[in-house]
Order: structure tokens, then C-alpha cells, then sequence
């Protein structure tokens, strides 16, 4: 017997999913047919289908720099932020030190953080210290509103790890770093590859931030903004956004068929883990 | 990618050190953890929003009309109506939105961590995805979808559920509008969090609850819930306080009273180049939501994430 | 009649290019006689002004911060076709950003703002006059906009587009005969009225209500009049657009009657919908832009290479044709032009146009402008 559901409750349950997932797609199919639409406006009605948004868009060398801009800051963003926010959370959950209380209201304070002001605010401090704009001060900006997200990812499922289980590694003479590698890194695996996502779609899809310090290279969002100016361009937008979620399920999917290839060993790894954890509660 | 981070973590945690010895080394190795991030924040983020604290009373001017040394724009925002106003009609809008997508969220992460079992992983993402597109673009769909003349209204037309001549108001340009998009927006955030929490979740404990003769509601209520709250208490503030300065979504769907505190923040920066101004009611809110968050923790008992 | 304006227009032009030649002298003529035989005629000098280095010894490497599309090639044909190497383009989204981020020591050889705003960047010291002997177009250029450029007398922006902020209209349901911004505010219309998000619509009640302090730069008791109108009208709105097709689509789908528009939505419009586009008696407000030049640049001689380019004949001919945007530039042939368009912009009596505007300007209230305009908003809700 499943404990966590009936078997009606079950089915409501995926009725519940797939409605979800019906509203999370329905934009998304609107922006694909639209993309199609043989109309300078993104509206009704329907006047013909044409590829001509998508062959104007690979003559565009500026949304393609754009969109390599974009890629570039995001994965910036999502390695430095998962990198700062592993021990960051570790530190938060597993050690007692003065002034916790202040150091973990700055980890999660830029979620506070109007990001308008924290543009304005990063522009004033890049020009004090004479860091030129590039995409890597956009990088600067996106880790410091992504490592809240990152760390508050990171917190329950490391509070669900018995600290028990890393002082029982210690004390049959692992170090820290054995510890760390062999224990706490593959149980918190679902929450890091999580953090990382979730950096890289925030950096991805911001705009607000990369307009004040971006340099000579502007991100795909900024360009987007920028078009509104000129909104018989969107058609043509909307099919390069088209393509890049294309793109980003295909690599979704093939990085998804990996994980679960690798996730066989690791499984193995867990199950022992979980014995142990039983034990030792 | 997960080898990077594994091994530059393990830089910062390599130091052995036997667990029940106090002092220095116990220190060095907390502030070997905390080193990193916290100089990144303080350098990128506390700075900065000193910088924007001494902007708002005048000890820092760039632009042309700016007072200095100043108190005259606080002054004017805290006597002033319509701006405290505008406060309350954005905590009201983001309390109304976050509640709106822990609900919509936790049956999805429930099903997800407890009942889905191997395919769990893939249908998270299969949430995930619509969000590498652009947040304005899914905007914009959505007002192709709502507007009167648009899909859904078009189509009760063509069923005659809607007469050819009649319009759904509320649907768009209104509160419910800000509301669906920002809770479309937010719905994965919120589900995330509350995922990781209930997957870490011991089945064995939901065995034990289920052994012991407590219903499947009970065991909700009394071991699941409780113990996911973490997740939903994370999922709730990524919700709530960035939605309290948010303007974008309003602006697009919300018509006329789609105006917010985050507009004016936003002007005032932008528009009006008024930047003390801006300063002003941008350290405002800082404080504000840090009362409101402290006032949260307590009731939610978020500490178990602050402490 | 359409011939003899084309001939006309030629006429004009070639009395630029004499102009210009006279202008350039001496050994600018030789300059402008190699170019001529380069590019095939039309009207090009180049000269090197005393003090700044001659344009071979410059790296020609253009940084142009530009709204996204005007990165377009078309636009600079002439400086593409002349050799020189492609200016690096970045994008922004609203000028003011483009001013916090150059006093923040953002760098740019060229930006294309508001005429409001060339006192900002003349303020930050970000900008230097240009010398317009320098660039061959420019007599071409209508003197009524490039007035609009000028501080302290001298040319801080070559005026290159611009376009008014009137009202568009349903003839079927709005009386055309008012011709007033009236109509912004007019209760017969409720529900059916559309802002753009600016505080211009403050200055368009203040001309509504015929005060008497200059609309742009209101003295206090009239922008708290102009306020309080703009309040009690919020309730006879439909909207406040933001985005362009936005506005568009609710004008088509009959959602809003009356609206705040840019001549270009005429343009677009007008295939499958009654509407005409309102140039109130009132005066309509007209905006321009154009191109500033950086007070430290390195590549002087290129950025009036670049804005000659912008400035030509062929440029305009095609921007007001296919954007439906205006351009500064006289000659252009009208008979090639969809006489509606030519009609809303008055472009067979540009001066006579223009004249009987209100030009964007400086604006030194604006922050009280903006605040008058957050209460507004804030009432709307």
C-alpha cells in the first residue's frame, strides 16, 4: 500500500499535474504559432503561414550575439553561484558561530533587493572601483540574486541529512574532504544539479540588472526589451525564442538521459546511506 | 560540472579536523566555508545598497539636480498618501500571488517527490522548461490568450458559451490577470523548493505513521506537512518578496491599476531621473520587507533556515 | 505635381552639394572630389578640421550604443560602402539608463537620444558640438529640427528622426472634427481611452485646459491643475499602454477608440481599420532624435563619416517609407511616399509642420513631473 496517496487521491493528483502543465505550455504553444503567422503584429488574425521570421532572424548577427552573450553569463552565473552556495549552506546548517543570525540575513537579503536599485547601485560601485562593463559584470549581478535562490535550494534538503551520518564517517577516520565527497556531496546531488538550474534560468531571463552594466555586448533579454521600440521586429523574436526552447529541451532531454545512466552507481551508493541513516536513528 | 563543484567545495572543507575539538580550528573551518561567499555579497551587495542608503539623504550626488546632504526626499515619501498606498496595494498583490502558488505548487511537488517514483526527475523538468523562454514573451502570450479578442474569449465565442458581442472583463487588464501570470510565473520556483524538501522526506516515517493507525490526512498532516514546511516557507519568500517590487506583469496585464510601488521605484529611477527620490523609497522597502520577513520566520518558524 | 516636387527636391539637393563643396574649400574639395569618384556622385566632403587628427590617423573602430534594429545596414549604407570598418553596436533600452550608466563611465563614441535630454549629457560633459562643415548631408537637413539640436548656440545633435505624439482615432465612434487632445480625456469616450506611460499626457492636459505657463515646464499651481484633470479622467480609461502592440491590437479589435500614437501606428492601422491620425489644434507635440557625439572620441572624423551617412537622401527616403517614422532630410521624393503619410506629417509643408508644434525639450521639473504622474497612475487603480 502507498501511504502517501489513495488511489483516487492519485489520480487527482496527475489531473492536477497535467492541468498544470497544460497552463505552463499553453503561452508557449500561442508564441509557436505565432511565430508561423504571416503578421507584423502578434495577434489575430491569422494571415498565412511563413518561415520568413525565421530566415530573418539567421541573417541577424546581433540576436545571435545576443543569444552566445546570454548562454555565456547564465552558465557563469550558475557555476559560481552553485560553487559559493554549496559550503554557504553547509556552513549554514551544520556549524555554530557568532553572528549567524546576520551572516545568513546577508545570504538571503538580495532577495529584498528591488532589482532597478541593485542595477543603479552595481553601476555606481563598477564605476567607483573601474571595472569595465562586460558580461562579466552582468555575471556579477546575476550571482548575487541567484545565490539566495541557490542556497535556500540547498538548506531543507541539507537539513534532511543526518549530521549524524558525516560523524560517524569522521570518526571511522575520514576526513573532511572524504566526508564531503563520499557522503554529503552525492546526498545533497538533487538539490546542487536543482540550484544550478535554477541560477541559470534566473540569469537567463534577466533584464532588468544586465541593462545597467551590460557593456558592448547586451544579453538576449536586453535586446528583447530593446525591440519593443521597433515591435515589427517581434514577430521575429518570437521565433529565435522559439528555436532557444528548441534548443534548451533537446539539451534538457539528452542532459536528463546522462543523469540517468549515471544515476544507477549513485543509487547504489544512496541505498547503503539510507541503511546507515535507519541505524544510527 | 558536478565534478567543478565538488572538488572546488572540498578546497574549502579539506582541512581534517576531529569533530570535538574547539577553538581556531573549528573556526577556520566555518570561516573557510563562509569566506568566499560572504566577501562576494558584502563586496556586491551590501556596499551597494550603502551606496544606495547614502544616495537617499544626499552624502552622494551624480546627477544635476540631486540635493545634497538632504532629508527632504524621505520627507516628502513618508507624508506623502499615495506612495504608502502603493506599498500596501504591492504587499497585498504579492501576499495574494505567493499564497496563490504554494497552493497551485504542492500538490505538483507532493505528486512529484512521493508518488511519481523514477520518472520523477524528468517531469520536473518537464515544469522547468517553459522557463528558458522569455519572461516578457510568456507575458505576451498570455495577453494573446486573455485580451478580448483573443484565444480563450474567441473560443467561447465559437461554442456560444459567450454571445459575439459579449467580453469577459475580469479577464483581463484586471487583479485576476496580474494574478494568474504572476502565479504562472512563479509556480516552478515554488515547486522546487517544496520538492526538494518532500523527496528528502523519510518514507520510513510515513510507513511508521501509516503502521501506527494514523489515516493517509492524518500522516499529512501531522508528519508530511510539518516536515515540508522548510520548502514551502523557502517557496513562499522566493515569491513573495521579489513580487512586492515587481511592475513588469502589472504593467503588461493588469490595465490602468496595474500601477505598483515597484513602478514608482522604477520611474523614479529611470523616467524621472530622480534618484534620491528612488533611493529613498528603495531603502524603504529594504527595511520593510526585512520586518516583514522577521515577522514571517517567527510566525512560520522559518528559523531552522536563518539560524 | 508630384513630378515637380521631385524636381524641386532635386534641385534643392544639388544646391546642398554646392553649398557643401564652398563650405569645405580648399583642399576639402580634393578630399571630396577622391570620395565622389569613389562612392559614384552624390554629395560628399571630407576635410580635416584644425586640431583633430585627419581620419586615417584614427582607429576607426565606431562604439554606437543604439535602440536595437537602428543597428540595421541600410542606415549607414554610405559609411559601409566608403570602407570603413563596421562600428561595434550595443543596445539600450531607455535613455535615461543610457545617462545613469555614462556618468557611471559607461563609454560610447555615438548614442542616439531624445532631444530632451542632449542637456543631461551636455551636463555630464559626455559630449562635445559636432562640426557640421564636416558632414555633407547636412544642409540638407531641415534647419526648423536642427534648431531643436542646438545648446548655447551650437549643434550638440544631428536631428536624424523624429515623429509626433498625436492622437490616433476611430472615425467610427470619435468625431475627427474636435481635432483636440481632448479626446484623451473627453468622458463621451469612457472606457475606450488609452495613455502611453509619460508624463506627457500632463502636458497634453495643460494645452487641453489652454493654461498659461509653458506646458513642459509648468509653473506649479498649473501642473497641480493639469494633475488633478489627468486624475479625474483615469476613470474613462481603458488602458495605459506600454508596448506598442499593445495599443495596436486594442485600436483594431475596436477596445480603444481614442489613444496616445506615434504617426507609425497610422501607418499600420490604416490598411483594415477607420482611423486617422490626430494633429490637435492645440499644437501637437513633436519629438526628435538624433546622434551625439562623445567629448573624448578617437574617431572623430568617423563619427561624421557615420552621421553623414544617416543623414542622406536614400536613408530618409526609406526610413519614412517603411518605418513611417519622419527624417530630418528635405529632399526626399514624395511621390515615392503613401500620400496619407505624407499628409500626417505634413511632409509637403515640413516648416509650416513643424512650426505649429511643441517640440520635446529639456525638461527641468522633471522629477516633479514624474511624481505628479506616479499619483496619477496611482489613482487609476
Amino acid at each position: 500500500m502507498n501511504v502517501a496517496v489513495s488511489r483516487a487521491g492519485r489520480r487527482w493528483l496527475w489531473l492536477v499535474f497535467w492541468l498544470l502543465t497544460l497552463f505552463l505550455y499553453a503561452p508557449l504553444v500561442i508564441l509557436l504559432i505565432f511565430s508561423f503567422n504571416d503578421r507584423e503584429l502578434v495577434s489575430f488574425p491569422w494571415e498565412g503561414f511563413t518561415l520568413h521570421w525565421y530566415q530573418t532572424f539567421l541573417d541577424n548577427p546581433e540576436i545571435l550575439t545576443a543569444l552566445r552573450v546570454s548562454v555565456v553569463v547564465a552558465t557563469l552565473t550558475a557555476v559560481v553561484t552553485t560553487i559559493l552556495a554549496i559550503p554557504a549552506s553547509i556552513a549554514l546548517v551544520r556549524r555554530r558561530f557568532f553572528g549567524k543570525g546576520l551572516v545568513s540575513g546577508v545570504m538571503l537579503a538580495p532577495l529584498v533587493i528591488p532589482l532597478v536599485v541593485l542595477g543603479t547601485a552595481l553601476l555606481i560601485l563598477f564605476n567607483t572601483i573601474g571595472i569595465p562593463f562586460s558580461p562579466l559584470t552582468i555575471a556579477i549581478g546575476h550571482i548575487v540574486i541567484a545565490l539566495p535562490f541557490a542556497i535556500l535550494t540547498l538548506v531543507p534538503r541539507l537539513e534532511r541529512i543526518p549530521a549524524a551520518l558525516e560523524e560517524a564517517s569522521r570518526d571511522l577516520g575520514a576526513g573532511w574532504s572524504t566526508t564531503f565527497r563520499q557522503i554529503t556531496f552525492p546526498l545533497m546531488l538533487p538539490a546542487i544539479f536543482s540550484a544550478f538550474l535554477l541560477s541559470f534560468v534566473i540569469s537567463f531571463d534577466e533584464v532588468v540588472i544586465a541593462s545597467f552594466v551590460a557593456g558592448d555586448e547586451v544579453t538576449f533579454p536586453v535586446y528583447l526589451y530593446s525591440q519593443l521600440r521597433l515591435p515589427r521586429q517581434l514577430p521575429q523574436v518570437i521565433a529565435v525564442a522559439v528555436v532557444v526552447l528548441t534548443i534548451s529541451a533537446i539539451v534538457v532531454t539528452i542532459s536528463e538521459v546522462l543523469r540517468r545512466m549515471t544515476d544507477k552507481s549513485l543509487e547504489e551508493t544512496t541505498r547503503v546511506h539510507d541503511e546507515e541513516e535507519v541505524s544510527v536513528a | 560540472m558536478a565534478t567543478d563543484t565538488a572538488s572546488a567545495a572540498s578546497v574549502e572543507t579539506s582541512e581534517p579536523s576531529p569533530r570535538r575539538r574547539r577553538g581556531s580550528g573549528r573556526w577556520r573551518v566555518t570561516s573557510g566555508l563562509l569566506a568566499t561567499p560572504t566577501i562576494w555579497l558584502v563586496v556586491f551587495f551590501v556596499v551597494p545598497v550603502v551606496l544606495v542608503g547614502v544616495y537617499s539623504v544626499g552624502l552622494l550626488t551624480l546627477l544635476r539636480n540631486d540635493d545634497y546632504l538632504s532629508l527632504e526626499h524621505w520627507r516628502f515619501f513618508l507624508t506623502s498618501d499615495t506612495y504608502l498606498a502603493l506599498f500596501w496595494k504591492s504587499v497585498r498583490m504579492s501576499l495574494g500571488v505567493s499564497i496563490t502558488s504554494v497552493l497551485l505548487a504542492y500538490p505538483v511537488a507532493y505528486l512529484l517527490a512521493l508518488i511519481a517514483g523514477s520518472k520523477k526527475y524528468t517531469l520536473l523538468l518537464v515544469i522547468i522548461v517553459p522557463f528558458l523562454t522569455s519572461y516578457l514573451l510568456r507575458v505576451l502570450a498570455w495577453r494573446v490568450i486573455l485580451n478580448p479578442q483573443g484565444v480563450l474569449q474567441s473560443f467561447l465565442r465559437s461554442i456560444d458559451v459567450l454571445g459575439p458581442e459579449q467580453q469577459i472583463d475580469w479577464l483581463f487588464n484586471s487583479t485576476f490577470a496580474i494574478y494568474l501570470v504572476l502565479s504562472y510565473v512563479w509556480v516552478p520556483f515554488v515547486a522546487l523548493p517544496i520538492f526538494v524538501s518532500l523527496e528528502n522526506l523519510d518514507q520510513h516515517l510515513l510507513e511508521a505513521s501509516s503502521d501506527l493507525g494514523a489515516s493517509r490526512l492524518r500522516t499529512f498532516w501531522t508528519v508530511t506537512l510539518p516536515l515540508s514546511m522548510p520548502g514551502v516557507v523557502a517557496g513562499f519568500i522566493f515569491v513573495f518578496i521579489p513580487t512586492i517590487g515587481e511592475y513588469v506583469t502589472p504593467q503588461l496585464v493588469g490595465g490602468p491599476g496595474g500601477f505598483m510601488f515597484g513602478s514608482a521605484i522604477q520611474s523614479a529611477f529611470t523616467a524621472g531621473l530622480d534618484w534620491q527620490f528612488g533611493s529613498a523609497m528603495a531603502m524603504f522597502l529594504i527595511f520593510a520587507v526585512a520586518v516583514l520577513l522577521i515577522v514571517f520566520g517567527r510566525f512560520l518558524n522559518v528559523r531552522s533556515v536563518t539560524e | 505635381m508630384g513630378q515637380f516636387d521631385s524636381v524641386l527636391n532635386g534641385a534643392q539637393s544639388r544646391r546642398a552639394f554646392l553649398r557643401s563643396m564652398a563650405v569645405a574649400g580648399g583642399m576639402g574639395v580634393l578630399a571630396a572630389c577622391r570620395k565622389d569618384v569613389q562612392s559614384g556622385g552624390g554629395g560628399g566632403s571630407t576635410t580635416s578640421a584644425s586640431g583633430v587628427a585627419p581620419i586615417t590617423a584614427e582607429t576607426g573602430e565606431l562604439k554606437i550604443h543604439e535602440w536595437a534594429g537602428y543597428e540595421a545596414k541600410w542606415l549607414w549604407r554610405d559609411y559601409a560602402k566608403a570602407g570603413y570598418p563596421d562600428p561595434t553596436f550595443s543596445f539600450l533600452t531607455n535613455t535615461e539608463g543610457v545617462i545613469a550608466k555614462t556618468a557611471g563611465g559607461f563609454y560610447w563614441d555615438l548614442t542616439h537620444p531624445e532631444i530632451g535630454y542632449i542637456q543631461d549629457y551636455h551636463d555630464l560633459g559626455a559630449i562635445q558640438p559636432w562640426d557640421t562643415s564636416l558632414i555633407s548631408n547636412f544642409a540638407e537637413l531641415e534647419p526648423v529640427l536642427q534648431e531643436t539640436g542646438k545648446l548655447n548656440g551650437e549643434q550638440y545633435e544631428i536631428v536624424l528622426d523624429w515623429g509626433y505624439s498625436g492622437v490616433i482615432i476611430r472615425t467610427d465612434e470619435v468625431d475627427p472634427s474636435i481635432n483636440s487632445y481632448s479626446y484623451l480625456f473627453d468622458d463621451a469616450l469612457a472606457g475606450h481611452i488609452s495613455w502611453f506611460d509619460t508624463p506627457w499626457i500632463l502636458s497634453m492636459a495643460h494645452v487641453t485646459l489652454g493654461l498659461a505657463s509653458d506646458p513642459l515646464d509648468a509653473s506649479p499651481e498649473d501642473l497641480q491643475t493639469a494633475k488633478e484633470y489627468c486624475i479625474e479622467a483615469t476613470k474613462n480609461l481603458h488602458s495605459i499602454w506600454v508596448d506598442y502592440t499593445q495599443m495596436w491590437d486594442d485600436v483594431a479589435q475596436g477596445n480603444v477608440w481614442a489613444a496616445y500614437s506615434w504617426p507609425d501606428s497610422y501607418v499600420v492601422l490604416k490598411e483594415d481599420n477607420p482611423v486617422q491620425y490626430v494633429k490637435p489644434k492645440e499644437g501637437v507635440f513633436t519629438w526628435a532624435e538624433g546622434l551625439i557625439l562623445r567629448s573624448d572620441t578617437e574617431n572623430y572624423h568617423h563619427a561624421h563619416e557615420y552621421a553623414d551617412a544617416w543623414a542622406s537622401v536614400e536613408v530618409g527616403q526609406r526610413l519614412v517609407s517603411t518605418w513611417g517614422y519622419g527624417h530630418a532630410n528635405t529632399g526626399i521624393d514624395l511621390t515615392q511616399i503613401d500620400p496619407d503619410v505624407v499628409e500626417v506629417f505634413g511632409l509637403d509643408d515640413l516648416e509650416g509642420a513643424l512650426s505649429s508644434g511643441i517640440f520635446d525639450a529639456y525638461q527641468p521639473q522633471r522629477a516633479e513631473y514624474n511624481r505628479a504622474w506616479d499619483e496619477v497612475k496611482a489613482a487609476a487603480g
